[in-house]
């Protein structure tokens, strides 16, 4: 099925959002406000609306109810459909101008004129603490609770065993305070919908990763019963966690309802920047030791820097701090996770859901200890990361892998054949958890004629596991793959999904198609088609919920990688040039090792970007200076590192088919600390702030502070 | 507001074609909007990420940069000109095999560049690969398997042209 998927693209036959046209479709451009925090004295419409070919521009006066204007997000319902009376991050929609077509409605949208009052940026965690609250405590219904803690949009306290005495025990204690800048995920495919008015409600067609999450928001924010809103969910150019939630479609939804016609909305490449950012953050780690190189405790404050509006993070917040210290035994740990408000675009999930950030603390901290403990550095690891079974606090899933081996494997392949032209060799471990107590449902259909339907609401982001799901019920059901089609991501079919994220869909989505199958079988074998003629098969898989853990149930399974690479880097240019990636997953067990290769090379790469070049920066102003594919440096073809291998430990241990774990996200989790420790080898100088530019490694090798 | 529009003839994909257009439309907005040609992608829409990539003439193009008016009488191939209706070109083929694409959404400008090279060289070193697909973004596969893909689509065809 994979390789029929590929065909289709290598042909340019796959449909995404902005190839599709519905009849009577108009196109939506948005007003965007220039400045990052601004109060709106006025919004003049005027000119726009002269344009012949406008047929409506929105604005938040529009929209007003007597409870304010319509506000969405997944978690708590902050953000406005549009802009209403203050702007709080650069490129917040204003208005939304629709006419007959893109380029007319760019054009009408430049006609729209703004009276701004530009207010103070908020860029950093002083500037939050001391600027008076973005948002305004009054409107806030009681369930927001957090906003009335200023522009703390809320902070996550976790911990276990007694901190004070293991702090006078510890023999040895490292301290650093590890940062990483706001970064765009940069799908090459920007955010869009069609929205399309029905007899009933609203039809959605979306770049979306979670179509179900989205009928769920457009139905609260249309008054709209559930089964009136369809989503449909396009194959997407990538996500990495950009598309989920709502984005684009509120205000879309709301224009095509007020005229009756389908309304298009795509975003241009800066548009998409400023739509969905992934979270900076400023951790201040604190790790003792005994004298043997056990950890006596771990203490992290951690600050992310989430943006305007809320979106995903306080989950991001939450589980990534309460499972920072998922990898190493430690009897004694405090963890406080806050999410802080800026003035820039809202931060969503972002590949890794916070732990790339995590982990560059709580491996740096493993460095910098193995240095001062005189232990090499991956044996320090091995003396404390957890053994398969060990159990952790709040009633957490023992670990389920051989996290040891993996670190071997890395570290024995990267040290087996050294590069004679190399500087500097780091390993680290990563460790990311799946979403806790979601449900996946699948249905399978065997026509008359023999072929079949596997119905999945995972959505296509690249990752492929619809066709991987789809491969699967062939083999179970004895079709050929030739005669199976897929049906993904499609909220009015036989399935049901929470979403498509957390490297989860082969383990929910998977083990409910194999019961779909194994039911289809049944019915099969006793020969009892339904009216249609057709055998049915319906599946369920459903992740355990226990209340009283802090995420709402333990994790299905740990994504658990190890990452190795060797480096050389150019003295007069502070260039980092990389040799060898060495990659291993606990994967449980592989189920398409070419894409899982694909992914784990894609997840590195990304890590790299982000660990070298990539960083949202901003003017004194607060403006954003490089939120455009011009200046904002992803990844080319030359910074793929010389040699790149995947290793996979399949134990088949996991929850999902034959013991799969899933696997889509490890690329990225472990490659900024193993980066930073072989940069300490190869100039000497510890690195904690991202990204390691060309700047800061030639300063650091070269002597010179900034 | 009336906009004049102007006649242009194409050559895509082989096939004559004339639109009317207008003056400021690029050869991106045309392919995509007025033939529904739907294959070539775009993100950047300043020349930088690569993926709206067309052949003008046989040259690897930014399709976004071209004003189509100035393209009028060139031959252009898109994606959908690269292989047969149903079919896979060599290329094509090893894009498949080494499961060179995962979202799929830079494949065709990637194509489109890889094709421009092998005509010029149908043998080009790792480096030459890599040069002629500098200009082309890809987020999701970390270029490893699209050089692959290209050097087995010239290990196969220079194989079969030197028989």
């Amino acid at each position: 099925m994979r390789t029929a998927q590929v065909a289709e693209r290598v042909t340019g036959r796959t449909r995404f959002v902005d190839d599709l046209a519905v009849e009577g479709m108009l196109h939506g451009s948005f007003v965007r406000s220039p400045f990052p925090h601004a109060r709106i004295a006025g919004v003049d419409i005027s000119l726009a609306l002269d344009h012949p070919a406008v047929r409506l521009v929105l604005t938040a006066a529009d929209l007003a109810r007597s409870a304010g204007i319509p506000r969405f997000g997944p978690l708590v319902t902050d953000q406005p459909v549009l802009a209403d009376g203050k702007a709080r991050y650069e490129g917040e929609p204003v208005a939304l101008v629709v006419a007959d077509s893109l380029s007319l409605a760019r054009e009408a949208a430049a006609r729209v004129v703004v009276d701004w009052e530009p207010l103070p940026a908020i860029l950093t965690v002083e500037e939050a603490m001391a600027a008076a609250p973005l948002h305004d405590p009054d409107r806030r219904p009681a369930a927001q609770e957090p906003w009335r803690l200023g522009n703390v949009m809320g902070e996550w306290e976790f911990g276990w065993g007694s901190l004070g005495a293991a702090e006078k025990a510890a023999a040895h204690v490292v301290t650093e305070t590890y940062s990483a800048p706001f970064a765009h995920h940069f799908a090459i495919e920007t955010h869009g919908c069609i929205c399309i008015p029905t007899d009933s409600g609203m039809r959605i067609i979306s770049a979306t990763q979670h179509p179900f999450i989205l009928r769920r928001i457009m139905s609260q924010l249309l008054d709209l019963a559930p089964e009136d809103v369809v989503v449909e969910a396009t194959p997407m150019g990538g996500s990495f966690g950009s598309k989920g939630y709502a984005k684009v479609e509120p205000a879309a939804a709301m224009a095509a309802r007020r005229l009756g016609r389908p309304v298009k909305v795509v975003l241009s490449a800066e548009e998409s920047f400023a739509t969905a950012q992934r979270e900076a953050s400023v951790i201040h780690a604190r790790t003792g030791f005994d004298s043997t190189g056990r950890i006596a405790f771990q203490d992290l404050a951690i600050d992310f820097l989430v943006g305007a509006y809320s979106d995903i993070s306080p989950r991001v917040v939450a589980k990534s701090g309460l499972h920072a210290l998922a990898a190493y035994h430690a009897p004694a740990a405090r963890v406080r996770a806050r999410g802080i408000f800026t003035t820039t675009p809202p931060t969503t999930a972002f590949r890794g859901f916070g732990s790339v950030h995590t982990a560059f603390a709580v491996e740096g901290q493993m460095e910098r200890a193995a240095r001062l403990l005189g232990h090499e550095p991956v044996a320090l690891r091995l003396s404390n990361i957890r053994a398969k079974g060990a159990r952790s606090a709040y009633d957490e899933t023992p670990v389920d892998g051989d996290w040891q081996n993996l670190l071997r494997m890395a570290e024995s392949h990267i040290r087996e054949h050294p590069s004679p032209d190399a500087d500097g060799v780091g390993v680290a471990f990563g460790v990311k958890t799946c979403i806790p107590a979601t449900r996946s449902r699948a249905r399978v259909r065997q026509r008359g004629d023999g072929s079949v339907v596997v119905e999945v609401g995972t959505s296509e982001i690249g990752q492929g596991t619809p066709a991987l799901l789809a491969t699967l019920a062939a083999e179970q059901l004895g079709v050929p793959v030739g005669r199976v089609h897929i049906v993904a991501g499609q909220t009015d079919s036989g399935s049901e999904d929470a979403l498509t994220a957390s490297s989860r869909s082969v383990v929910h989505m998977g083990n409910a198609v194999m019961a779909a199958c194994r039911e289809l079988v049944e019915r099969r074998d006793a020969g009892s088609p339904d009216a249609n003629g057709e055998l049915v098969g319906d599946g369920e898989y459903t992740a355990d919920a226990d209340p009283d853990h802090p995420l709402g149930g333990p994790t299905p399974f740990y994504e658990a990688v190890a990452t190795a690479v060797e480096i050389r880097v150019d003295r007069d240019t502070g260039l980092i040039d990389v040799l060898r990636t060495i990659h291993a997953t606990d994967a449980g067990l592989v189920l398409d090792r070419d894409r899982a290769m694909g992914l784990d090379e894609g997840g590195l790469v990304m890590g790299l970007g982000l660990a070298t070049s990539e960083a949202l920066r901003h003017g004194d102003d607060g403006r954003l200076l490089n939120g455009s594919s011009l200046d904002y440096r992803i990844p080319t073809v030359w910074d793929r590192p010389s040699e790149m291998v995947s290793l996979f430990q399949e134990n088949r241990d996991g929850p999902g088919p034959f013991g799969a774990k899933g696997l889509a996200e490890g690329g990225i989790l472990a490659v900024a600390p193993a980066l930073a420790a072989a940069l300490r080898e190869a100039t000497g100088t510890d690195f904690a702030e991202l990204p390691f530019s060309a700047e800061r490694v030639w300063r650091a090798i070269h002597g010179q502070a900034r | 507001m009336s906009r004049t529009l102007h006649p242009c003839r194409l050559t895509v994909n082989g096939e004559p074609i004339d639109v009317r257009i207008e003056a400021g439309e690029t050869l991106l907005e045309v392919l995509r909007h007025r033939l529904a040609l739907t294959g070539t992608k775009y993100n950047c829409e300043q020349g930088e990420c690569g993926a709206c990539t067309v052949l003008l003439d046989g040259v690897a193009v930014d399709a976004c940069l071209v004003l189509a008016l100035s393209a009028a009488g060139s031959e252009v191939t898109t994606v959908e000109g690269l292989s047969a209706e149903g079919g896979l070109n060599p290329l094509q083929q090893a894009f498949v095999e080494c499961d060179a694409a995962q979202c799929g959404y830079c494949t065709p400008g990637m194509l489109v560049s890889a094709t421009a090279l092998l005509s010029q060289d149908p043998a080009p070193s790792e480096h030459e690969i890599m040069r002629a697909l500098e200009g082309n973004y890809c987020r999701c596969t970390g270029y490893e398997r699209i050089v692959l893909a290209v050097e087995r689509a010239a290990e196969r065809t220079s194989t079969e042209t030197s028989g």
